[in-house]
């Protein structure tokens, strides 16, 4: 292993009565990384997030964070210092201003002075909320009460951030604000797991990515491999002729997959398993192939995509 | 100067911290030292032209009950719906996370929530002093009397915070609250009327009869009578504050661990067996033998089904403990590898029936010296040694069975099984009473009714030793048959879902 390891499960299992949420689950997380876990509803995404942050007790297996075992009914107050978990509802006090609350968490989290009124500083600065130190929190907006949390979350400097549903409910303007301070947190070293089910921010955030369903984990690698194994090539092609004349002209070359009309786009979808200098030899040979061609587009499927096609084989 | 003072409270205690500061607003003060005040000055000015040449006395009297309650009623209605609403609303869970002991924040919460309250009580202490001193009441008195109230407001409080704890469904926290403050409001009016009495019974130089604790004689001497009073409360106290944290660390808990019971049982039954030590050569006529087997047959069956349910852990423990022991047990970080043994004396989750077996016996242990004191040959009026230990074998057997009973109740799926076994207790316990009332003591004659009940030892005062063992032998067969279901129900639950799942389940 090269890399030190942040979190390292083994075995991690947990049973609610007759069933069973999270299945022999061995995560691996190295430290400084991004992990987005990402699985439907039910899939035991919030499960294994409450096992790590010590809010729930696994029924069998280890947690090691940082290569130290976490354990629950030992008060363990060095370990959970170094944890920062934001649950995916947020309840607060409505009763403090954003400055109290902040405070009254640095002083559970044992900062003391001047650190204490240095890092809330910080903190209030990092998520925007320096103008709003002395309102009370029952006026805030759900974006800026969304961002006190994470102030809260992260007031102690703890290594390992653990985010469930961080963004769900934010409007996009606020989901942006909220990437911008992830990205900042992750440049500042903290090693950071976030479920989420809006992937599009995930695959703007995450550095590695494990997917669960059914209580296992049934994928997990860097968001890099995962996109060479799974995800496929596709040409977006346009033309002011006959799509049909374009398929049947595509159909011919050897490195096209398969074929798909969009009519309502007026355009095809090809799936190429080429690499670039095929692209460019594929226009070239419609070009030669006289189709007059309005748009050649290359990408890769979303991590969307990657995701439904999974879920389909799971299913089948 | 003032702020650095409540800053470095913060330092020590967070939870303390942030009560104080949510609650010591300004306004709010002026509010309390108005609202203790004023009433304060039209309480004497009223005693002075009503009541005319002991305006003090009556002052005395009034504030010594009233301040105790409104301690009592107010704190424990702002603890339940203060804890209640952060438990409600889950802002107690981040809390939890946090580095900070559960004492901590929970003593935070005793000394904090209830501040405004405790800062009006304090206002209204000089004039119940001055009054108090003018009746001429001793000093040693009044400081004895304000100790009392405190332990008996820290022993309420900490009960009020458990039982929040222990209520985890969903709304109702108000209704909780003003149940819990007249609870406690009752058991001041009781607290507050014999702390009352006794210094009248005092003052008159009486005492209070022949009431002895391990022969020490409480009745006549006030500071013994009140230092045992503040010890019993302290022990009470620590037990419940115990099962609090306990809960609080972990909400799907016991209220108290195994081998916490083995301790709480001896205390208790050491502390009862006190009121009941006869002194040497005493008749067997004693009251105390009275007060003992009372204690000993029909104090302590109930005492033990209390414990049962609380030391019975829930159906998830449980059927992770039977489904998972093996995995744990080769995992485990202290290397020792627990045993079954091991496990059923003192582990988590498992089966509460050994343990309850074990403090069966240790209180065996602290009661039979004591019935072997009975055996008085010259007396044949009384009633033997041999039966008494009868009786309490009968009794100890009974408890097992409802032990066993209630551990049997956590298995059972469907509620309509529970509310019938419910339902059958009710209606066998109703039949012996009407059987009784209509057919006088006929019924003891059917002694099997009362070896099934949870107080079996009455059988035994009127029943032959050879029915007694048969129905000894009846109780164990249920006992058999019961274990026996436990044992089965835990092993289907200790199955893997695969397997219930090939059977068809």
């Amino acid at each position: 292993m090269t890399k030190e390891l942040a979190i390292s499960t083994v075995g991690l299992t947990k049973q609610f009565d007759r069933h069973i949420a999270v299945h022999d689950v061995e995560l691996q997380v190295a430290a400084g990384e991004v992990y987005g876990l990402i699985g439907p509803n039910g899939a035991g995404k919030t499960t294994l997030i409450r096992m790590l942050a010590a809010a729930e007790e696994p029924t069998t297996g280890e947690i090691y964070i940082n290569g130290d075992r976490l354990l629950r009914d030992e008060s363990n107050p060095t370990l959970k210092r170094r944890l920062g978990y934001l649950p995916d509802d947020f309840p607060l006090y409505d009763d403090l201003t954003v400055w109290d609350y902040l405070d009254y968490f640095a002083r559970l989290y044992r900062l003391r002075e001047p650190r204490r009124t240095q890092r809330l500083r910080e903190v209030l600065e990092l998520v925007q909320l320096t103008n709003k130190r002395n309102s009370s929190i029952s006026t805030l907006s759900r974006g800026m009460k969304q961002r006190l949390s994470l102030a809260r979350t992260i007031i102690h400097e703890p290594i390992l951030l653990l985010l469930d549903e961080p963004v769900s409910g934010l409007d996009p303007i606020a989901r942006m604000q909220f990437r911008e301070i992830i990205k900042i947190l992750q440049e500042a070293g903290m090693t950071i797991l976030i479920s989420s089910h809006v992937l599009s921010d995930l695959a703007e955030l995450c550095t590695s990515v494990g997917i669960m369903e059914l209580g296992y984990l049934v994928e997990s690698s860097s968001l890099q491999e995962l996109y060479q194994r799974l995800s496929r090539q596709e040409i977006f092609l346009s033309t002011l002729g006959s799509l049909e004349a374009l398929a049947s002209e595509l159909k011919n070359h050897r490195l096209v997959e398969d074929c798909q009309i969009l009519p309502q786009k007026n355009s095809v979808k090809v799936h190429f398993s080429g690499k670039s200098e095929d692209c460019a030899e594929l226009l070239r040979s419609l070009i030669a192939a006289g189709i007059p061609l309005t748009e050649f587009h290359c990408t890769q499927e979303d991590l969307e995509t990657i995701f439904l096609k999974l879920g389909h084989q799971q299913a089948s | 100067m003032g702020l650095t003072r409540l800053d470095r409270l913060g330092e020590w205690n967070p939870q303390l911290f942030r009560e104080l500061k949510g609650q010591l607003k300004r306004r709010n003060v002026y509010l309390v030292v108005a609202s203790s005040l004023l009433p304060q000055l039209f309480i004497v000015v009223m005693f002075e032209h009503l009541v005319g040449d002991m305006p003090w006395q009556a002052t005395f009297k009034l504030l010594n009950w009233l301040l105790p309650l409104l301690l009592l009623f107010c704190g424990v209605y702002l603890l339940i719906s203060n804890l209640g609403n952060e438990q409600h609303r889950g802002t107690l869970n981040f809390i939890r996370l946090s580095p900070q002991s559960s004492q901590s924040i929970l003593s935070g919460k005793l000394l904090g929530v209830p501040a405004l309250l405790y800062l009006g009580i304090a206002l209204a202490i000089p004039l119940h002093g001055v009054a108090g001193l003018a009746t001429g009441v001793p000093l040693g008195w009044l400081l004895g009397v304000y100790l009392l109230w405190a332990a008996g407001c820290v022993l309420c409080y900490s009960t009020a915070l458990l039982i929040t704890l222990l209520n985890r469904s969903p709304g109702g926290v108000q209704a909780q609250a003003w149940a819990g403050s007249f609870l406690s409001a009752l058991f001041g009016l009781f607290y507050i009327g014999a702390i009352d009495s006794s210094f009248d019974t005092y003052q008159s130089g009486f005492g209070l009869g022949n009431w002895q604790w391990f022969l020490l004689p409480l009745s006549d001497r006030a500071g013994l009578v009140c230092a045992w009073t503040l010890i019993t409360l302290s022990v009470g106290t620590y037990w419940i504050w115990q099962a609090a944290n306990r809960l609080f660390c972990n909400p799907n808990a016991t209220l108290v661990s195994k081998r916490q019971s083995y301790w709480l049982v001896g205390s208790i039954q050491v502390w009862l067996l006190g009121f009941a030590v006869p002194e040497l050569h005493a008749d067997p006529s004693d009251v105390r033998f009275l007060i003992g087997s009372c204690f000993l047959f029909f104090f302590n069956p109930i005492g033990f089904l209390v414990l049962s349910m609380a030391l019975s852990p829930h159906r998830q423990a449980c059927t992770e403990w039977v489904r998972y022991r093996h995995q744990n047990r080769s995992t485990q970080k202290g290397l020792v590898k627990r045993s079954l043994v091991q496990d059923l004396i003192s582990g988590e989750k498992s089966s509460a029936l050994v343990a309850i077996a074990i403090n069966l016996l240790i209180t065996t242990a602290i009661w039979v010296p004591w019935i072997l004191l009975w055996g008085d040959e010259t007396s044949p009026q009384m009633i033997k040694t041999q039966h008494v230990l009868l009786g309490w074998l009968l009794t100890m057997t009974s408890t097992l069975l409802y032990a066993a009973l209630i551990e049997l109740m956590v298995f059972v799926k469907a509620l309509r099984w529970l509310v019938g076994i419910a339902l059958t207790g009710v209606a066998l316990l109703v039949l012996q009473l009407v059987l009784a009332s209509v057919l006088g003591i006929v019924s003891l004659n059917m002694p099997l009714l009362w070896v099934l009940s949870p107080v079996p030892a009455i059988a035994v005062a009127f029943s032959p030793t050879t029915t007694i063992f048969l129905a000894w032998l009846a109780q164990v067969a249920i006992l058999g048959v019961f274990t026996l279901g436990l044992v089965r129900q835990l092993h289907k639950a200790g199955e893997s879902t695969s397997k219930a799942l090939l059977a068809g389940r």
